[in-house]
């Protein structure tokens, strides 16, 4: 699942940055210091995916594990977002696949955290974090890669190695398929 | 950006972990590094390898009495079979000597 340096986008090209370089050589501290400056985003990734806490942290656990034996073939600190941001969201759509084979859940069964919102405002966030969360796997992830991340269809297109106009079409339908039923 | 895709921004908004989910992590990979820095043969020491070969070792030991014991028995049996026809060969003796002596008495 390594993401190959051939597949980035030309500001991807940065130069491997010290802690990087240091993390790649074994220091720990170098490693922790990387793991505190990404694990917002790919907790967040996994948390938009699943709305479960617990869900979230172990698959974003798993990702770092990952990250750790895969250092020496990440070449800088954009390819390493780049690479945690292909890493989760291919490992949400697995895990979530290898979940609902495994009947541990149902799509009606995701519980978001906070079930009782104190605002009408939060209310509504909530009812769309729960819609996004009802989407198909692979609108799910466009969808959390394009409004989480910010990402444009073509660095979504790269990162998931889909054709730019599948992750077009999917976010198109995904926006059409959450409009309608939030007029429901 | 249209009114659904403002929502979309503000629900999917990025959110921090547990506060303990980075030393839950640096924990696995301290795991992982004494995993990986370990000699291979160092796996023979792991509690479960140790218990498989604990097992085997037992199931060796089993199947070598059990061999042990069958050859045992074997032997046991030729040496009862060698006396048996020591005993015959000892009262044919006998008999063929009593016979004898009965024809030169005649």
């Amino acid at each position: 699942m390594a993401a190959k340096a051939v597949s980035l986008e030309p500001q991807m090209a940065a130069s491997m940055t010290g802690t990087l370089a240091q993390a790649a050589a074994g220091d720990e501290a170098a490693f922790a210091l990387l793991l505190r400056q990404h694990q917002r985003m790919v907790f967040s990734i996994a948390w938009n995916f699943f709305g479960d806490r617990s869900a979230a942290e172990d698959l974003a656990q798993e990702v770092f594990v990952q990250m750790f034996q895969s250092l020496r073939a990440i070449e800088s600190d954009s390819h390493l977002v780049f690479w945690l941001r292909q890493v989760t969201t291919r490992k949400c759509i697995d895990h979530y696949r290898w979940r609902l084979k495994r009947k541990h859940i149902a799509l009606d069964d995701w519980v978001e955290e906070g079930a009782t919102p104190e605002s009408p405002d939060h209310m509504a966030l909530g009812r769309v974090s729960n819609l996004v969360r009802g989407l198909p796997e692979k609108f799910r992830a466009v969808v959390v890669l394009r409004y989480q991340e910010d990402m444009e269809p073509t660095q979504i297109a790269a990162s998931l190695g889909w054709p730019v106009n599948t992750v077009k079409s999917r976010l198109h339908r995904a926006l059409q398929m959450l409009k309608d039923r939030l007029e429901k | 950006m249209d009114r659904m895709e403002e929502k979309l921004k503000q629900a999917l908004q990025r959110r921090d972990p547990s506060p303990d989910f980075s030393a839950r992590v640096m924990a696995r990979i301290a795991e992982e590094k004494t995993r990986r820095e370990q000699p291979w043969w160092r796996i023979w020491f792991a509690p479960s390898w140790r218990m498989a070969m604990t097992g085997g070792l037992a199931c060796l030991l089993l199947v070598g009495a059990g061999v042990g014991y069958r050859e045992y028995r074997e032997r046991q049996r030729a040496l009862e079979a060698r006396d048996q026809i020591l005993q015959a060969l000892q009262i044919t003796g006998t008999q063929l000597n009593r016979v004898n002596r009965m024809v030169h008495q005649q």
